[in-house]
């Protein structure tokens, strides 16, 4: 088999949107994985590009398996013959050079290529984003599994708690230029946090926003809550922003909305500057997050109730130190 | 008397006309699916002290010069009510009913109401055969629920473009700030307070759409409008005519390039008679806004904590003015139980630096003598406007 026989195969199949078809593709790979792998490219100049996915095709009719592209625009042949694939592999390099193919196991690498997957839905970082006009359809079509972010609440019983909320970051890397607006930003946040609770509702959808995980309850934005009437008891708390103290009769009545239907608060986040700006007894009733990092001072939590305090921390190990320290039971990271 | 008679005859027959071409107006917009803004100002919802004939004149003035330019039409109505009806878009409207709001005192602000057509012609009619004495008052019907357009990121992309175009005074709202003493003398201006009014704009660059239903396009929208509102106060026109002038600026705008410029063109001995009005809010949110505001206070501008109700004056008390802190004023709003519950911290604050404070939304003379006994002597609000106008 030559490159250059190879490279007048044309026309070539089209290939689905990015990420679309590869999640249900790869479960059902990893149903029957044994000896079999995935076998991913990259490669970027639209030449090679074309050449590479016609070897993956040419493979496929040997070692089996279908030809998708992954959340990062690589190519991927999923669930190959691991003996071929790894000879397909070797043509490849010759190809896109030996840093530009990965080889995952369906035996060994089930968790990463999960993991992988679901970064299949997260907005591609793009220099140009959308036009401010399009924004709506833009945020429509993100798929929320990528968009949302997932962190994970400890307490003494081990998993406490599991906050959804989007992932801002993310948002604004594939917004480009319009990301740099924190406005819109909100915006693109409120209209994805109102998709939450419907996605929740759908079992396969939740199994990927929770990540697996059974917590017993959920923290979500407050946008995610404000149309529900009743809720399982216990089950949500919706996250409060601290400024809303500052417009009182506003929040007597989000305060009465949720407790109506069953659903408690927390405030999001005391960190070092604000505590020194406002009155921390003056907090209504409900959790706090309390944002752990050098400013803060242990001596500053006292007029708080450590039981009603979560440390978040992007760092687990310092944060659990002082949370014992300070006797705060709740610990909040990325997991 | 004979001609008095006669005219006030003739004045009573010119409104009971008003009343008839108002119907027949309603009827015909139903009929023609014709949008209209409307605005009623009902003289039942006034306070007795506020129908008297002269009352009335100013606030008939009031409309007119508002709605001078807008093509609308007012009618006067047998029992004293006053409509004014435009097609629509028509943000003159809206802008005239702030006006009235804002020369009214908090509790007649009912009075004001905005209608459109022809949703709301059934309460339309039942005003004009009201005025007419002929229907029993009928309980205002509620008015319908609101087929309210979407409000989305097309809107604000054309909201934006039309923003660029859009002539803003219209839409602005001008208070004055003055100083009041209790040895007497006339109200002496100490600087004019322009705000844009956000109903007013929404309603001349969102014609029928409710911005709240996207706060963060909103608020983009907002800066905007912020921004040109700047660009016109640093344009050397507006410079020959300059008076001193607050503003409330969101924080995002304040740090951002439309502002930086603005202070660019701004003399530098005018940087003094700059009030910026932050709010506590965003503050709370973003605490490393201080900073920024420090800055702007070193470089000479006066920064002010805006439109603070009484009872949050304990909860930050790190924000408000004193002690060499950024922030150098404190706007405080008027509430009618402050007399009874005075907050300790604002005893404290005053004590230490009384020129600090302007009571705002001031619309009655207990609001003045409250603030005279608290050492308050700068006043804002529908009262000090009147008492300007030598009223």
């Amino acid at each position: 088999m030559s490159l250059t026989s190879l490279a007048a195969v044309q026309p070539v199949p089209p290939i689905p949107a990015p990420g679309a078809a590869l999640g249900p593709a790869l479960r059902h790979a990893l149903r029957r994985g044994r000896g079999h792998v995935v076998l991913g490219v990259e490669a970027d100049a639209p030449h090679r590009r074309r050449l590479a996915r016609a070897l993956l095709q040419e493979g496929a009719l040997a070692a089996g398996g279908q030809v998708l592209e992954g959340p990062d625009g690589a190519l991927l042949l999923v669930g190959a013959e691991a003996r071929r694939a790894q000879r397909l592999r070797g043509l490849l390099e010759r190809l896109v050079g030996a840093a530009g193919t990965r080889l995952w196991s369906l035996e060994r690498d089930a968790a990463a290529l999960l993991a992988y997957a679901e970064g299949a839905h997260a907005p591609q970082p793009s220099a140009e984003g959308p036009d401010l006009a399009a924004l709506d359809a833009w945020i429509a079509a993100l798929p929320l599994a990528g968009t949302i972010g997932r962190r994970i609440g400890e307490g003494p019983e081990g998993l406490a708690f599991l906050r959804l909320a989007p992932d801002r970051t993310r948002i604004a890397a594939g917004l480009g230029p319009l990301g740099a607006d924190a406005d819109l930003l909100d915006h693109a946040e409120a209209a994805l946090a109102a998709r939450l609770l419907p996605a929740l509702a759908d079992p396969d959808q939740a199994r990927r926003l929770l990540g697996g995980l059974r917590p017993k309850r959920l923290h979500l934005p407050l946008a995610a809550l404000s149309g529900l009437g009743v809720a399982p008891p216990g089950l949500f708390a919706a996250t409060l922003p601290v400024a809303l103290l500052v417009a009182p009769k506003r929040l007597a009545t989000v305060l009465a909305t949720l407790e109506a239907a069953g659903i408690g608060t927390v405030f999001e986040t005391l960190d070092a500057a604000t505590l020194a700006l406002l009155d921390p007894a003056a907090l209504p009733a409900g959790l706090i997050r309390l944002a752990h990092g050098p400013g803060l001072d242990p001596a500053a939590i006292p007029p708080l109730d450590p039981s009603r305090l979560i440390l978040v921390a992007e760092e687990a190990g310092a944060a659990r130190a002082f949370a014992r320290a300070a006797g705060i039971a709740l610990v909040e990271t990325a997991g | 008397m004979l001609p008095r008679a006669a005219g006030t005859d003739a004045a009573a027959e010119r409104r009971a006309r008003a009343a008839v071409e108002l119907a027949a107006l309603v009827r015909e917009s139903v009929a023609a699916d014709a949008m209209r803004e409307v605005l009623h100002l009902r003289l039942a919802d006034l306070a007795p002290a506020q129908r008297r004939p002269h009352h009335r004149r100013l606030m008939r003035e009031q409309l007119d010069s508002v709605l001078a330019a807008a093509r609308a039409r007012i009618f006067d109505l047998p029992n004293g009510d006053m409509v004014a009806i435009a097609r629509a878009p028509a943000p003159a409207i809206e802008l005239a009913a702030a006006a009235l709001r804002a020369s009214l005192d908090a509790a007649a602000a009912e009075a004001v109401r905005r209608l459109r057509l022809p949703e709301s012609a059934a309460q339309l009619l039942n005003a004009a055969a009201e005025a007419l004495g002929l229907a029993p008052p009928a309980l205002p019907a509620a008015p319908p629920p609101e087929a309210a357009l979407p409000f989305g990121s097309a809107e604000l992309a054309a909201a934006e473009r039309a923003l660029a175009a859009a002539d803003l005074d219209p839409v602005t709202i001008v208070q004055a700030v003055c100083r009041l003493d209790p040895e007497g003398g006339e109200p002496a201006l100490a600087w004019e307070d322009r705000r844009l009014c956000w109903p007013a704009l929404g309603a001349l660059l969102l014609p029928g759409r409710d911005p709240d239903l996207a706060p963060g396009l909103a608020r983009r929208l907002r800066r905007a409008a912020e921004a040109r509102l700047l660009a016109e106060l640093a344009r050397p026109a507006a410079q020959a005519f300059w008076r001193p002038v607050g503003l409330s600026l969101s924080a995002a705008t304040l740090t951002g390039p439309a502002f930086a410029r603005f202070a660019e063109a701004l003399p530098t001995g005018r940087r003094a008679e700059v009030t910026l009005g932050l709010g506590a809010a965003e503050l709370l949110a973003e605490p490393s806004l201080l900073d920024a505001a420090a800055g702007l206070a070193r470089r000479g501008f006066l920064l002010a904590l805006d439109d603070l109700a009484p009872a949050l004056l304990g909860l930050i008390s790190p924000l408000l003015p004193g002690g060499g802190r950024a922030i150098g004023l404190l706007r405080l709003a008027w509430e009618p139980g402050l007399p009874a519950a005075m907050p300790d911290r604002l005893a404290a604050l005053l004590a230490e630096v009384p020129e600090s404070v302007v009571l705002t939304g001031v619309d009655r003379p207990a609001a003045i003598a409250w603030g005279w006994e608290a050492g308050i002597r700068l006043f804002q609000g529908p009262l000090v406007e009147r008492r300007r106008r030598g009223l």
